[in-house]
């Protein structure tokens, strides 16, 4: 027989958000993966949960994070696990961690559409007063 | 702060400059006589003295309120028993005894500051998301005290959570029975106020201190309501002899509002709880011209004090009356009030 391996200790493993909810529903789990060349991932693979994300807001407009800092600091320090870019973001969010790149992009990406917005909706509520203008001169 | 030894570190927590609210308590309203005085009612409440006190003014009331009927989910079979009379007495010490652990008091704190600290100001995230992230730490070994809450506002500030912030991730990652994450209905008009009418007030209280932390400004503020209507309607049976009893004694107390509660004493016909209040007053405001002896009686404290607040006098009747006729009350009920015979304490 082959040499068995213990997903838990083999390898390098990922820290990741995994998806869970119902439909329309999503809700995340923030869990430590196995060295990826154990296996894709998928719900019975997962080592140990970390921590959960709720994308949806909740009735105050907050979109709660919950992280288990004392384990994610084994699994980062000692094991050296790798961590997925959204979770990254999330910790640079939450000031353990710096600020992720992907984050300042999407901030500046918002608020270029923002000003876009913002822009054309001036320019519709500016044109019709512009042709009330001209009606009067002819 | 740097560690201190005992002397010093409690010297410093005590003295005003490091504990900015000994300049305004929160227990005591702006609009009461006392709102001048820099009382630290934090270290009054826990003063050997004062409890005494308090635990004697509570009352305990053992078969009328502490034991009565109450609604439960499983049915319980009756208890008879044959006892002879010493048997019946041993029994009644055991439930006294018993009765004594329902009236732990709930404890009297200022409520934590309605302020944050700002983390961090990365204003070149701002825009990143529309909503607020709010980031709790699970990590096993701390307490709800304890726990790191932090939230990221869209305009890219990192601070820290405000109280009601805190306990309510508290209340949604640790979860107990009666515990929803927002306030329940019961706390707020006009779901309180029919409690109120329908003298639930031991409910209410009981419910509030399930579910908020005492240092809560959110409990705090609730207690002020609770109790003022309380004091308003003249509804002391109602809290008398309950675990609430204390916290309300003081508040009047700290407030120098004592009138309504010497009229409660009064109407119980009881002058030793009323000088008790008396006794409880010149503790918290010292004051060498009114100042009173271990040797004064019930009833002198109480003559004392009202000549000396002449104006308070239309507002204790019921007192009035057990002072200026207390041979008739005796000997109307004198198999009721046998404390009456011992004046001195």
């Amino acid at each position: 027989m082959r040499q068995l391996i213990n997903p838990k200790t083999f390898g390098r493993p990922s820290i990741g958000l995994a998806l869970f909810g119902c439909t329309n529903r999503p809700f995340y789990h923030i869990c430590i993966f196995p060295d990826r060349s154990l296996g894709r991932r998928y719900e019975e693979n997962i080592i140990e949960q970390v921590g959960t994300f709720d994308p949806l807001p909740n009735a105050k407009n907050e979109k709660l994070v919950s992280m288990n800092i004392g384990r994610m600091k084994y699994w980062i320090g000692e094991r050296n696990a790798q961590i997925s870019v959204p979770v990254l973001e999330l910790l640079g969010l939450s000031g353990l961690f710096p600020i992720h790149p992907k984050t300042y992009v999407r901030a500046k990406e918002q608020r270029e559409t923002l000003a876009q917005q913002v822009a054309a909706l001036q320019a519709a509520t500016s044109t019709p007063s512009e042709e009330t203008e001209k009606t009067p001169e002819s | 702060m740097f560690r201190l030894h005992f002397p010093f570190k409690f010297l410093l927590s005590r003295s005003s400059l490091y504990n900015p609210q000994c300049f305004k308590s929160a227990w005591i309203k702006a609009s009461s006589a006392s709102s001048k005085d820099e009382i630290d009612v934090e270290s009054l409440f826990i003063d050997q003295k004062v409890q005494n006190l308090l635990k004697n003014l509570t009352g305990l009331d053992v078969e009328g309120k502490i034991f009565t009927e109450r609604n439960i989910e499983q049915a319980e079979r009756s208890h008879y028993a044959l006892m002879t009379d010493s048997m019946l007495e041993e029994v009644r010490a055991r439930m006294k005894e018993r009765a004594t652990k329902f009236l732990q008091f709930v404890p009297i704190k200022e409520p934590r500051p309605e302020t944050y600290q700002i983390l961090s100001k990365d204003s070149e995230i701002e825009g990143f998301d529309s909503c607020k992230f709010v980031f709790t730490d699970i990590t096993f070994d701390a307490t709800n005290a304890d726990r790191t809450v932090v939230i990221r506002e869209p305009d890219g500030i990192l601070r820290t959570a405000l109280p009601e912030e805190h306990d309510r991730m508290n209340r949604v990652y640790y979860e107990e029975p009666n515990r929803p994450p927002f306030p329940p209905a019961a706390f707020k008009d006009p779901d309180l106020q029919d409690a109120l009418d329908t003298n639930k007030h031991e409910f209410v209280l009981d419910y509030a201190t399930w579910f908020y932390e005492p240092d809560d400004p959110a409990f705090i503020q609730l207690c002020h309501v609770i109790f003022d209507r309380t004091i308003e309607a003249n509804k002391f049976q109602v809290l008398y002899s309950t675990r609430h009893f204390g916290s309300l004694i003081f508040y009047l107390v700290v407030n120098d509002n004592i009138p309504p509660l010497l009229n409660f004493y009064g109407s119980m016909g009881s002058l030793r709880d009323a000088a008790n209040v008396i006794r409880l007053q010149k503790i918290v405001f010292p004051n060498w011209r009114t100042a009173v002896s271990f040797k004064d009686t019930d009833a002198k404290i109480c003559l004392d004090f009202i000549k000396q607040n002449r104006r308070l006098k239309e507002f204790v009747p019921d007192l009035m009356n057990l002072i200026e006729d207390p041979k008739e009350q005796q000997k109307s009920s004198r198999g009721k009030r046998p404390d009456n015979k011992n004046k001195k304490n």
